[in-house]
């Protein structure tokens, strides 16, 4: 880790930018030839909707809720202060920034820190117990969608990396038990002494040269449906080595040399997942009114409806069921099912993290969702990214009759108004 | 559940048709979206539908009833040809002599000339009466005598088409209509029925998602009181998520429940009858408020009260607060439908319950 420099040493956002990229030399401190920059981790996240109930709220008023404190560099950068703590004097605590949260609209914002990536992981998932907060989900039909249409045509000879995980949580009685791998610790190894319980569990890397794993990957996931369950992407740098690493909780970590190549790469998937979100809740809202989105004309109010590639069992159906609306589950829903058979209940529930309301239909075939008007599209994008990572890791997805990973348009739209 | 019995039931009639004019992806539709693939789309749903004023009032000088305020199940337009299907749905046909015939022949008349006049840029409708596939015969016959006095009386009633609700082999929904739908839409295809569901097993209830809330229930005793029990989880969360995101400690915070009931129904409450909405009032303050108030007033002074006439939540410390959103979290609001325009103990309260 890097310690990022004190807030009187920072004059504007072109030192935040050098001292990110490891180019600032500090007084008293000597270089080293082998010393790397250091390894940025951004997080973007989506301040949730605002609407009558809940009018948008500045970022650093958000944050000094949390009981953080804040100074600004510029009208949308502010630097973070946190505290560390000096080991065997937990009274004392020394106030250093943390990070920068820069604000790229009144919805979304993004984190720069260099902490570990474990602290950095801890303290942004302590932000989000406020239901203001929410990651930007990257599911894994947005990530297969991002690789599709962008990174495997970014070059055969360059390197690439793609993650993919799943875990068939809802195989064994004691379902909703173990502690959650925060996104981003892909390299954390299993406890050799521990006795993990046996169910379907699966963590495939493949880094290789772009050209090899596209020849070889259509074909892997013919054959083992985990290899569906996308989890982390790496997109090369198109100016040097390296490359950023999104993961499915918009986590965006820098390999290259360059932070200001790594913003540029956190604002193109922010607009990407702006134009997805907005695609959503478009077309999502149950309303009387049609809207127009970037695929023409759309009727309002449409669901979403996941298939899954697998039916479930009857037994990790019902286990799925007592399981998904418990106060501490991954997928933090709160609901009382309605039982209309063996496999098939309704729920007239809610986000428990936002506390929106949500219906949801479950089945040992998939689930169907509907989004009350004018509440936050992110629901959708957790859930489904949750059902590949937990429940069945092979899916279809759409929102009403459009493909899902469809909604991302990948800078189209603005081809077009270029006239290009 | 049977589903000749669910197809008599007003809320699942409902909620069928609203799934139709939904796009759904083909083979992996929870109801065919029938109507979504004939380019139709939703309008309103249960909004009452204003006559000319020239007619109301040329109705107002009339012996024969006719409602002035018809209020469809919804209304499905479709833009490019300025077309309009106009839905009634019933358990089961009536008689000309009825007193449904009263909205009947209000039914009619907005679906005439007033139609274009009332929705331009939409320039034509057609009254589609849905009903079980045994009702409908009757249920034409009716139609053409209510036009037929209409007619008479100097007025310009719409054309009508019948649809039904059919079982076919004991687990397959058809949806079957008449020629007058398809020379309305031009449908070049001469089939008129089409499969909208397929119920899985005995088992398991074939309902879909419900989109519109009702505390009717078809009154049969085996029915398990699915749309009762809905509308009050969904009054539930509604409650829930209001609480939750006001942080508000030793402050009131007013509980409206016309609000509440807005936000449960997505604003089709603010369109229902006086008796639908006083009925829906009393569910929710028999099942969900008394239920708060016996709990709470013994255990925390305050945290219940009636101020003027409204609830108003007030929470003395965040420890109240945690645990009576946990509680609120656990409970669960079910129980037996509460006997329809029969006074409850908070009717008798107040001149309406809460409000």
């Amino acid at each position: 880790m890097v310690t990022l420099p004190q807030l009187g040493e920072v004059r504007d956002r072109f030192e935040v930018y050098r001292q990110l990229d490891g180019q600032v030399v500090r007084r008293g401190v000597v270089p080293t030839a082998s010393q790397r920059p250091p390894v940025v981790k951004s997080f973007l996240l989506e301040h949730v909707r605002p609407t009558a109930k809940r009018p948008a709220t500045e970022p650093a008023v958000i944050l000094q809720r949390l009981g953080l404190e804040t100074r600004r560099i510029d009208e949308t950068l502010l630097a973070v202060i946190g505290t560390d703590v000096v080991p065997g004097d937990e009274s004392t605590a020394a106030p250093r920034v943390v990070g920068y949260l820069e604000t790229y609209d009144p919805r979304f914002f993004a984190f720069y820190t260099t902490e570990k990536s474990v602290d950095a992981q801890r303290l942004v998932t302590r932000w989000l117990d406020s239901p203001e907060l929410d990651h930007c989900w990257f599911n894994s039909r947005l990530l297969q969608r991002f690789w599709d249409k962008d990174v495997s045509s970014r070059g055969d000879r360059l390197y690439g990396r793609l993650v993919f995980r799943h875990e068939s949580i809802f195989e064994m009685p004691d379902g909703d038990g173990e502690d959650e791998v925060p996104a981003g610790a892909d390299d954390a190894l299993d406890d050799e002494d521990s006795r993990p319980p046996e169910r379907r569990k699966a963590r495939f890397v493949m880094g290789d040269r772009i050209g090899e794993i596209r020849r070889s990957l259509d074909e892997l996931q013919k054959h083992y449906s985990p290899l569906h369950a996308l989890y982390a992407l790496r997109f090369p740098s198109r100016t040097g080595r390296g490359g950023h690493d999104l993961y499915q909780n918009g986590q965006v970590t820098n390999r290259t040399h360059s932070f200001e190549e790594h913003r540029n790469m956190v604002r193109y998937l922010w607009r990407c997942y702006q134009t997805v979100l907005n695609t959503t809740e478009q077309a999502a809202w149950q309303s009387d009114e049609e809207s127009v989105s970037l695929s023409g004309r759309t009727s309002r109010g449409v669901p979403l409806i996941v298939r899954f590639g697998q039916k479930l069992s009857p037994e990790t159906f019902d286990r799925w069921v007592s399981c998904a609306f418990n106060k501490r589950n991954r997928f933090r829903l709160w609901g009382q099912p309605l039982r209309l058979g063996p496999t098939k209940v309704h729920v007239y529930g809610a986000d428990r993290h936002l506390w929106q309301p949500l219906s949801l239909e479950l089945t040992a075939q998939g689930l169907t969702a509907i989004l009350p008007k004018d509440t936050c599209g992110n629901t959708f994008h957790r859930l489904v990214t949750n059902i590949q990572h937990y429940v069945c890791p092979k899916i279809e997805a759409w929102l009403g009759n459009r493909e899902f990973s469809s909604l991302a348009t990948f800078g189209e739209q603005e081809e077009r108004e270029d006239g290009t | 559940m049977e589903l000749d019995r669910l197809i008599r039931n007003p809320g699942f009639q409902l909620n069928l048709l609203l799934w139709m004019a939904k796009e759904q992806p083909e083979g992996c539709e929870q109801v065919r979206p029938l109507f979504a693939e004939l380019g139709l789309r939703l309008l309103s749903v249960e909004k009452p539908f204003p006559l000319p004023e020239e007619m109301a009032r040329q109705i107002g000088e009339m012996e024969l009833e006719i409602s002035t305020k018809p209020e469809p199940e919804l209304i499905l337009q479709r833009p490019e040809d300025g077309k309009a299907l106009y839905f009634e749905a019933k358990a089961s046909s009536f008689g000309p002599d009825s007193s449904t015939a009263r909205q009947a022949r209000g039914h009619l008349l907005a679906c005439g000339p007033a139609f274009a006049e009332v929705l331009t840029p939409l320039r034509e409708c057609l009254l589609c009466y849905v009903l079980p596939d045994d009702q409908t015969a009757q249920m034409a016959a009716c139609l053409s005598a209510l036009a037929g006095q209409l007619t008479d009386a100097g007025l310009e009633p719409g054309k009508t088409s019948l649809h039904g609700f059919a079982v076919q082999d004991g687990s397959r929904l058809a949806y079957v209509w008449d020629c007058a739908l398809r020379e309305f839409l031009g449908l070049e295809e001469e089939t008129c029925v089409a499969i909208l569901l397929e119920a899985e097993d005995g088992e398991t209830d074939p309902c879909p998602l419900i989109l519109v809330y009702s505390d009717e229930d078809y009154p049969d005793p085996e029915s398990k009181d699915l749309f009762r029990q809905a509308f009050l989880r969904r009054v539930h969360t509604c409650l829930l998520c209001g609480l939750h995101l006001n942080p508000a400690l030793n402050t009131p915070i007013p509980l409206v429940l016309e609000e509440l009931l807005m936000e449960t129904t997505e604003g089709v409450y603010e369109y229902m009858g006086r008796d639908r909405r006083r009925s829906l009032r009393s569910l929710v303050n028999e099942r969900i408020l008394r239920r708060i108030r016996d709990y709470w007033e013994p255990r925390a002074a305050g945290l219940y009260q009636r101020e003027q006439g409204e609830v108003v939540f007030r929470f003395a410390s965040q420890d109240v607060r945690d645990r009576f959103l946990d509680w609120l979290e656990r409970e669960e609001f079910g129980g037996a439908a509460v006997p329809r325009h029969q006074d409850t103990l908070f009717d008798a309260m107040g001149a309406d319950g809460i409000d």
